[in-house]
């Protein structure tokens, strides 16, 4: 073999090993600038700032009555008291739906927020020298099924 | 349906009715319950389907006077728990097998370090954590015994949480204390705070013979 070839060869070799290199790295730039350019990012961004409500079918205890105000009222104050003024604003509890008969309720709040609700609603022992108690029943997406479970869970 | 149990109740026994009411209505199994001159030593409420437990809470400083009061306790309490009020009785009730937890409160927080912490892992002991006296602390406190949690967190140490409800309407909601811990310590795992509300508070039961 001639020494001219064998130098043609290598460099032919060396050829296709960077080709092969350049091709590789070439897709790899192609799929990083596929991820940047993608509008699959956008959207994630979004969903998560949007707050999904929740709402909390709640049970009260208690031999007194106690108006829907009065009950709102002392949540919003045990929740500031646990969490802050930033807890209250996150959560923003209101009472949707009460039922003095029952004595049972709905609260809606955020999706985030919903475990500060629950932690708080058994905190909640007195209202205006009244001794209550709050039990969370059940968290639901929807107003229709927080009321199914509203009126189907009886003691 | 998994069953909660409270290990620490401290009401009156005019009021214990009402109370095991509503620990029947959010689920609860068990109650241990705080001595009020009670003539029994378990009680099953074969109605309600809750068994009551009667147990004891010794605050002592000095270490002759807790083996003292420990002498022959087991007999009348099957629950024994220390709130210590010196670094030795801590470190006696962690070793000694008659004590079944010892209480993490605002007056006794300072005697929990990482000794006392590993201790209690090691001898198989629990820690308690009385929910409403967390509550009730002024901030310091309530600083002082988060510190305790996250240093009991990182050494995987055995704790429970009881409520110290000395009315019914103290008593928190399973869901509730889950909730409000998660918050507070960060934690995702929900296993691991139900865990500390039902299966160890029943393995400290069935540890002392109590059938649930």
């Amino acid at each position: 073999m001639n020494i001219v070839d064998l130098i043609l060869y290598i460099v032919v070799i060396m050829l296709s090993l960077l080709v092969t290199y350049l091709w590789w790295s070439l897709s790899k730039i192609k799929r990083f600038l596929k991820i940047i350019t993608s509008k699959s990012l956008i959207p994630r961004q979004e969903k998560d700032f949007k707050i999904r409500r929740r709402y909390i079918v709640f049970t009260v205890i208690s031999e007194h009555n106690i108006s829907k105000r009065e009950l709102e009222k002392a949540i919003r104050e045990v929740v500031k008291e646990l969490y802050g003024i930033i807890g209250l604003t996150k959560s923003d509890p209101q009472i949707i739906f009460y039922d003095p008969s029952v004595k049972r309720g709905v609260l809606r709040t955020g999706h985030l927020t919903s475990n500060i609700l629950i932690a708080s609603l058994s905190s909640v022992d007195n209202i205006n020298g009244k001794e209550v108690l709050i039990i969370p029943i059940k968290t639901t997406g929807t107003l229709k099924r927080a009321k199914k479970y509203l009126y189907m869970i009886r003691e | 349906m998994r069953g909660f149990i409270d290990l620490w109740l401290d009401i009156e026994p005019d009021e214990v009715e009402k109370a095991i009411d509503v620990g029947h209505k959010m689920g609860y199994t068990a109650f241990g319950l705080e001595d009020h001159g009670f003539n029994w030593r378990v009680k099953k409420l074969r109605d309600k389907k809750i068994t009551l437990v009667k147990r004891i809470t010794l605050s002592e400083e000095k270490e002759s006077k807790l083996k003292e009061k420990l002498r022959g306790i087991k007999l009348s309490f099957p629950i024994v728990s220390v709130k210590p009020q010196s670094i030795q009785v801590a470190r006696f009730a962690a070793r000694d097998g008659r004590v079944d937890t010892i209480i993490v409160d605002k007056d006794t927080a300072m005697y929990i370090d990482k000794t006392q912490v590993l201790m209690v892992k090691r001898y198989r002991k629990v820690l308690e954590i009385p929910l409403e006296e967390f509550l009730k602390a002024n901030d310091r406190a309530k600083a002082m015994i988060y510190r305790r949690l996250l240093l009991i967190l990182h050494y995987n140490t055995p704790f429970i949480i009881s409520s110290r409800a000395r009315k019914w309407n103290k008593i928190h909601h399973p869901l509730s204390i889950i909730s409000l811990l998660t918050s507070l310590l960060d934690l995702d795992n929900k296993d691991l705070l139900l865990h500390n509300i039902s299966g160890l508070p029943l393995e400290i039961l069935v540890k002392n013979g109590v059938k649930v």
